[in-house]
């Protein structure tokens, strides 16, 4: 099970992910993974998130790095 | 008019990656839409082949190819596909024809000759084949001869028409099972169902859909920017009369087109006016997209459809869309 900070974290990393305009630079591999875990709702597990990680990492590294730097901030409060 | 029988359904562009079209199929389908609308163009994935994936995918929506051209695809082919993603998706498919727009089909050098004849008869042909009968035909608009398909029979599946124009919705009003008229602007919206409801007065069932474009975000200006490409496709792709009427010229109509097949969208943002994205799209709040589908409701549509790009946080607007449509359709099934 994620944590709750992880699972928030997990959740916009998604977001970013399906609204990324760079879809195409996902691997293939990656993004059907990402698909089997949902449906097979299997999301919210360590696994999920770092194959959503990937893939944010690989649409929008910029924004993925922006997000993950605002969470580590939060965690050290 | 309450919601109760109303249906709420999804328009998803088979532009994506087929993963990321399939997660937002999954997605649908759990908040318990109706159906999942797959749009077609040729640039696109193919509409039939991401309906057999996605079938697989989903397992409560209705799935339908929609518009499909008969300009592109022959009508046997379109039968063909249709009995076939039966085979795979037993009594989910649903399906939408229409004339499609000239931009695109400039683009494959098909001219868009006898619009109205030409989906009609394709509605009638496409009907029959369904249905096992053979076809012989030399008319001047579609020809077959002793066309018959082998594949399974599908004769139920409903066929809609994707319709603007006048002589479209009329025809549409006879010869098909439902309609999705390509507007989201009110007052169109209004004068369409004004035009169609004489005629489906004696036809019990037949679907009256808003085929909408939305984009919805808390901060408007958001919901434009990502409104403007979907609008100006749909403006570059519109006839002359119409966009005279909505003060758009020669000039600025080739202008968009120009820009949104060279993907320049800074200019293209730069250019956008008012005046013609809000005839082809909705943008707003979802405080102000409850008020918009409450009007359509009243007007008497009976089904909804939520085209994108659902707004720059696209996941987060489909769960608020689904949100709304869980307070006007409390029986609305979820997964």
């Amino acid at each position: 099970m994620l944590s709750r900070g992880k699972r928030a974290l997990l959740e916009e990393l998604l977001e970013i992910v399906l609204a990324s305009v760079n879809p195409s630079l996902v691997r293939d591999e990656v993004g059907w993974e990402l698909a089997h875990l949902i449906r097979e709702r299997k999301l919210h597990t360590e696994r999920g998130y770092r194959t959503v990680l990937k893939a944010a990492m690989s649409c929008e590294p910029e924004k993925t790095k922006k997000i993950l730097r605002r969470y580590r901030r939060v965690g050290r409060r | 008019m309450g919601a109760g029988n109303v249906r709420f359904s999804v328009e998803i562009v088979p532009r994506d990656p087929l993963w990321r079209t399939c997660i937002y199929a999954m997605m649908v389908d759990r908040l318990g839409f109706d159906t999942i609308w797959l749009s077609d163009h040729f640039f696109n994935r193919n509409v039939f082949l991401t309906t057999a994936v996605i079938a697989k995918w989903t397992s409560r929506c209705l799935l339908g190819p929609a518009v499909v051209n008969p300009y592109v695809i022959h009508p046997a082919i379109i039968a063909q596909s249709i009995a076939t993603l039966e085979e795979i998706a037993p009594k989910r498919l649903i399906m939408a024809i229409g004339a499609g727009d000239e931009t695109s089909l400039a683009r494959l050098c098909i001219k868009r000759e006898n619009p109205v004849d030409r989906v009609r008869e394709s509605i009638h042909a496409i009907r029959r084949l369904l249905a096992g009968e053979e076809l012989t035909s030399h008319d001047s608009i579609l020809c077959f001869s002793s066309a018959k398909l082998e594949t399974k029979t599908a004769g139920d599946v409903p066929i809609y028409v994707g319709a603007q124009g006048k002589r479209m919705l009329i025809m549409s009003a006879s010869h098909a099972d439902g309609v999705l008229i390509n507007w989201t602007d009110l007052d169109r919206l209004s004068e369409a169902i004004k035009t169609i409801k004489p005629i489906i007065s004696s036809r019990k069932g037949f679907d009256i859909g808003a085929h909408l474009i939305i984009s919805i975000h808390e901060d408007i200006a958001k919901a434009r920017k990502t409104a403007i490409p979907f609008a100006a496709y749909l403006m570059a792709g519109s006839n002359n009369a119409l966009l005279s009427e909505i003060g758009v010229s020669d000039e600025e109509r080739n202008l968009v087109r120009r820009l949104l097949i060279s993907g320049d969208w800074d200019r293209l943002y730069s250019v956008a006016r008012d005046e013609w994205i809000r005839v082809f799209s909705f943008y707003g709040t979802m405080v102000e997209l409850r008020d918009f589908i409450d009007e359509l409701l009243n007007q008497g549509f009976t089904h909804i459809v939520f085209g994108g790009p659902w707004g720059p946080r696209p996941r987060s607007a489909l769960l608020s869309i689904a949100k709304l449509v869980s307070e006007l359709k409390p029986n609305m099934g979820r997964d």
